[in-house]
């Protein structure tokens, strides 16, 4: 079923070609802040259009899997992520590269984003259709009580005062709030402007709320924007690998959370991110250094949202549901050559479906060596070049990537005013994770209660629509765990050492 | 020991329960449904700055914001108006002019090594010009956004 005839046309040299090319392309692209993966795929369908349904397949796959990887640059070397995904890389990636870790970060990304695209695209060979049938029983409540189980990050999110970080979340929340409702068309808080009716678009605001204050403070000092590197001029591979090693069962964890939601249609890789970030700093006993640089912080992110390009695929492929926008524009282009997604895609398609996915898991193990490469010579060109060099070239990439987003210069204006503001926040202790998360996750959790309100009010039962189902209640369960887990874990702990005789920590 | 108040946080504090009570004013004008997310986060939003601004008083904040070294804040501000600027100016001057023009002065502004010089803003310019037109042809040739052409005819 898995034949190896598949791996063996996977692996034909016009294959081999258009993965490294793919994988390279999406690379950069995904690099670049405001160039999604979404963009990435989309500007380059066209050119798959003339190859064999399976080498096109092969090579938007790479694109997409290579974006999602690029995302983790920006953010390690200019705090900026990429693409949405890469966000919670920024939380440590960054300072490791600010105290001259920089190619360890990298290094440490390159293998979590190789080790979670292998698992998601095996999740994909041999578990879809079971995953697809889970997807569906993911209704609006449980998107509801996911977004919210996300905000429960904010606690982990939020460096000194909690207060201040659940005030940067409320504020995030509010602002995805402006703009036109999407249920119900209510028209909120764009006090007439037009610019504002779409709402504050999220890449805008990410680049906005990360690169504008780390522009502003390297205009303002004359201190480097990161320290020349520490050890010699190779990859550190060893080194990383050892850490990797050392933190496997992250790894995995964050990869199989990453697959398991870029299988929830809508969800994607930023929610899986901050997901497996909020898990593995609960779980780490090196929490504390989490946010300060610590390589199990990328680890975990870059795990979790390579993996979801392989469950991103499962309902996609299995159901003709795209997982994410990326998956939208493959699906597209797959029914151009003529394929039709479906349940019966698996069984009559097989050639092509498995033919790509041996593809996507051999464009996964080339980001490896082409990841590398390219990490290297950014992160010593970023730490090298001069800041007159740098800083423009920074903000040329900030305007047109929030301009690109829509072709809108609002979004560039309004990129620009949030980065000002961020600047002020977070000058003052209100990190802009927390605003990040809230502008986000808004969006999902409202569309998921006032839906599943919506129903419970239809069915007479709205208090058995929002606790009655079985996966509400363990994702309530979860955010109940995640928010008095030091209480549980004091208590426990305590009574543990009273049962064997020890003093209290 | 006396107290440090964070009186810039505690300022920031109040300017968003203040943008908390505005949003949960205005909630009042939406329907039932629209309603209850901007009130129930405006009402977060001013617990929480509230409560912080309570709590600077009980316990005395985090104390003031330390300066990082030696910080030239008219360079951070003349940074931040360039960005304005250039996306005000975008649409009506075109990607290539105002590209230009804000390399050339961002290069200045981060440039804390040399003093500003003719020669130096032509090295600046000659940068810009090169970096505008890889830009412009990159994203307007191969990525297909269409970038302002403004006052040139390209």
């Amino acid at each position: 079923m898995f034949g190896i005839e598949f791996l063996l046309d996977a692996l034909t040299p016009m294959n081999l070609l258009l993965c490294v090319i793919g994988v390279v392309a999406g690379t950069i692209i995904g690099a670049l802040p405001g160039l999604s993966a979404t963009m990435a795929v989309a500007v380059l369908v066209p050119l798959t259009f003339s190859m064999s349904p399976a080498s096109a397949l092969i090579m938007l796959g790479a694109i997409y899997t290579g974006a999602i990887y690029g995302g983790s640059f920006a953010a390690i070397l200019v705090n900026t992520p990429g693409t949405p995904s890469a966000i919670a890389t920024t939380f440590d990636g960054f300072p490791m590269a600010k105290r001259g870790d920089g190619d360890l970060a990298v290094t440490c990304g390159t293998i979590a984003s190789v080790v979670g695209g292998i698992v998601g695209a095996l999740f994909l060979l041999f578990l879809a259709p079971l995953l697809a049938e889970f997807a569906l029983r993911f209704g609006p409540v449980e998107y509801f009580w996911l977004a919210l189980f996300g905000l429960t990050l904010i606690s982990a999110l939020s460096e000194g005062s909690l207060l201040k970080g659940w005030a940067g979340g409320a504020f995030g929340m509010l602002c995805s709030t402006v703009g036109v409702a999407v249920i119900g068309g209510d028209v909120r808080y764009t006090f007439d402007s037009e610019l504002l009716l779409g709402g504050i678009d999220i890449v805008s605001a990410l680049i906005g709320l990360y690169c504008v204050p780390v522009l502003i403070d390297l205009v303002m000092t004359r201190a480097r924007h990161l320290d020349l590197p520490k050890k010699g001029k190779g990859f550190r591979f060893k080194e990383a690998m050892g850490l990797a090693i050392h933190d496997k069962f992250n790894l995995v964890r964050s990869a199989v959370i990453g697959t398991l939601v870029g299988i929830l249609p809508g969800a994607g890789g930023s929610i899986a991110s901050l997901v497996s970030y909020s898990e593995a700093k609960r779980s780490s006993p090196r929490s504390a250094n989490f946010g300060k640089g610590e390589p199990s912080g990328v680890f975990c992110t870059e795990a979790a949202n390579n993996a979801t390009v392989g469950g991103g695929f499962i309902p996609t492929l299995v159901l003709g549901i795209p997982g994410t926008p990326p998956d939208a524009v493959i699906m597209g282009a797959l029914l151009v050559q003529g394929v039709k997604t479906g349940p019966a895609l698996f069984s009559e398609g097989g050639e092509i479906v498995y033919t790509f996915i041996y593809g996507l898991l051999l464009a996964t193990l080339l980001m490896l060596p082409v990841g590398l490469l390219i990490g290297k010579y950014a992160y010593r060109s970023i730490a090298t070049f001069s800041k007159s060099i740098l800083v423009p070239v920074i903000a040329f990439m900030c305007v047109i990537g929030s301009f690109a987003i829509n072709n809108n210069v609002g979004d560039s204006l309004m990129m620009v005013s949030l980065g000002g503001a961020g600047w002020i926040l977070n000058r003052y202790g209100f990190p802009p994770s927390p605003i990040v998360l809230g502008i986000i996750l808004g969006p999902i959790a409202e569309q998921g209660f006032v839906q599943s309100w919506l129903i419970g009010a239809a069915g007479g039962n709205i208090l058995g629509s929002f606790f009655g189902r079985p996966i509400s209640q363990i994702i309530i369960a979860l955010i109940v765990l995640v928010l008095f887990y030091p209480v549980f874990s004091k208590t426990i702990l305590s009574k543990l050492n009273l049962f064997i005789g020890r003093a209290p920590q | 020991m006396s107290k440090r108040y964070d009186v810039g946080s505690m300022v920031i504090s109040v300017c968003l329960a203040l943008c908390g009570l505005f949003a949960w004013f205005h909630a009042g004008e939406f329907s039932a449904l629209g309603g209850i997310f901007p009130k129930t986060f405006a009402i977060v939003l001013i617990i929480c700055s509230l409560g912080y601004v309570a709590a600077c008083f009980v316990k005395g904040g985090d104390g003031e914001v330390q300066a990082r070294g030696s910080e030239q804040f008219w360079r951070g501000g003349a940074l931040f108006v360039v960005l304005l600027l250039w996306c005000l100016l975008l649409d009506k001057a075109g990607f290539l002019v105002t590209s230009v023009i804000s390399y050339v002065i961002l290069a200045v502004l981060a440039d804390h090594d040399h003093a500003v010089s003719v020669k130096r803003i032509l090295i600046h310019s000659g940068l810009g010009i090169v970096i505008a037109v890889i830009f412009y042809i990159g994203f307007s040739q191969f990525l297909g956004v269409p970038l302002p052409k403004g006052i040139l005819p390209f």
